[in-house]
């Protein structure tokens, strides 16, 4: 079924989660626009100047590899078949999609003015953010355009940063808030929340470095919760009988304003609070 | 009423009373600080009334993260409130990197403040 979402998709691995799970449940965004932010910073530029395109493009893919490290197979194969995913889902998560329906653009961030000048210029209105760094006004400010994020904490009260992680040590769960962006931290108009049970037994998780778990949870765990969230938000309006022609409109949906005051903004765990809640994670694990 | 928030004077006003309760009446404000310390890793001597943006380039003096320090580590001992907790590791780090403690009282401020950890883990689970 055809959403009438536009994603806004960044080379990393929650973003293929998105899309991978997206197509499994058998939603189909009007359009995935790749924002390809690679090459565009000055340090890349002056290597290239230096080095030449094809060894830059070589050095960038393989910082990108190092980043992307650590986070073993096995383990990302075990946490993505919860989900009815794998390894192979993610990678071909692009393939095969509509003509027209993927487009790639270049950027050197979300706040260029290249990009806020390319939604303007596109008659969709509702985007799904999936990352790369902070939406910002003008963008956010562009008319009758909402953007819509998936974030790991229950708002109002666990705003801010590392929220899978502080929602886990204060509420025993993971939990989501589905709403459209604002200029605050995560102080939007609420869509849709929902909260899980942690269940990582099954993932053997103990036998990783805390490292190893905090890296595979944040890239494979809490983003497949995330769209699953957005899912069931979807599955739910569809039975309800609020799909439009052309698909689910989430702009339709009714929202609730939050009180930007109430509730409460965390920020990145200090590593020890980390170690802690990976601690307890895999204590809860065994 | 001033239009600036003056850090060093607030601490220093803190200091001179009853430190928890007077942590608990400013909470908004010790609350605003730990944003300071968690993102920005650092403090300065001022800020707008509301704490949203600073008003200076200099940094409050090293006596004053000691006070702060030790506020933080009293509140968090009573409260068990995780997002202090979180916030002492970070000031317990900024004055090991400032010299104004060394290494020995650095693990010392760790080993307490672990300690309330598991406390306020048990305090959520009976809540």
């Amino acid at each position: 079924m055809e959403i009438n979402l536009v994603v806004l998709f960044v080379e990393s691995i929650p973003s293929r989660i998105y899309l991978a799970l997206l197509k499994k449940h058998g939603y189909l965004p009007k359009k995935i626009i790749h924002l390809d932010m690679g090459g565009q910073s000055k340090k890349y530029k002056m290597a290239r100047k230096f080095l030449g395109n094809y060894i830059s493009d070589y050095v960038l893919a393989l910082l990108r590899l190092i980043k992307n490290r650590g986070v073993p197979k096995d383990l990302s194969s075990s946490l993505l078949s919860g989900f009815g995913i794998n390894n192979n889902d993610i990678s071909s998560c692009l393939d095969s999609l509509p003509c027209g329906t993927f487009e790639r653009i270049k950027v050197s961030g979300l706040d260029d003015p290249a990009l806020q000048k390319y939604i303007e210029s596109q008659p969709y209105k509702t985007y799904l953010f999936t990352g790369g760094g902070m939406l910002k006004d003008p963008l956010l400010s562009v008319v009758g355009v909402r953007f819509i994020h998936i974030h790991p904490g229950i708002v109002p009260d666990i705003r801010g940063a590392d929220c899978f992680f502080w929602s886990y040590l204060l509420r025993r769960k993971a939990g989501y808030s589905v709403f459209f962006m604002n200029s605050g931290i995560d102080t939007g108009d609420v869509l849709f929340q929902k909260e899980y049970g942690v269940q990582l037994s099954k993932h053997h998780i103990c036998k990783y470095k805390s490292d190893t778990i905090y890296h595979a949870l944040l890239q494979y765990y809490d983003p497949c919760l995330r769209i699953i969230t957005l899912i069931e938000l979807l599955d739910k309006k569809l039975k309800q009988g609020k799909a439009m022609s052309g698909g689910v409109d989430l702009q339709l949906l009714e929202s609730i304003k939050q009180d930007p005051g109430s509730g409460r903004t965390y920020f990145f765990m200090h590593r020890r609070l980390r170690a802690f809640a990976i601690n307890l994670l895999k204590s809860e694990a065994f | 009423m001033q239009d600036y928030f003056d850090t060093e004077m607030f601490i220093k006003k803190i200091g001179s009373f009853d430190c928890f309760h007077c942590m608990g009446d400013h909470f908004h404000i010790f609350d605003r600080l730990c944003k300071k310390i968690d993102v920005v890793k650092k403090i300065y001597k001022f800020y707008t009334a509301d704490l949203s943006r600073k008003c200076s380039d200099e940094e409050i003096e090293e006596s004053c993260y000691m006070h702060l320090m030790s506020y933080f580590i009293l509140y968090s001992e009573e409260t068990l409130d995780l997002k202090f907790i979180n916030t002492s590791f970070k000031v317990n780090d900024i004055l090991l990197r400032k010299g104004c403690i060394n290494r020995r009282v650095w693990l010392e401020n760790i080993e307490k403040l672990e300690s309330f950890l598991g406390l306020s883990i048990v305090k959520i689970l009976r809540n």
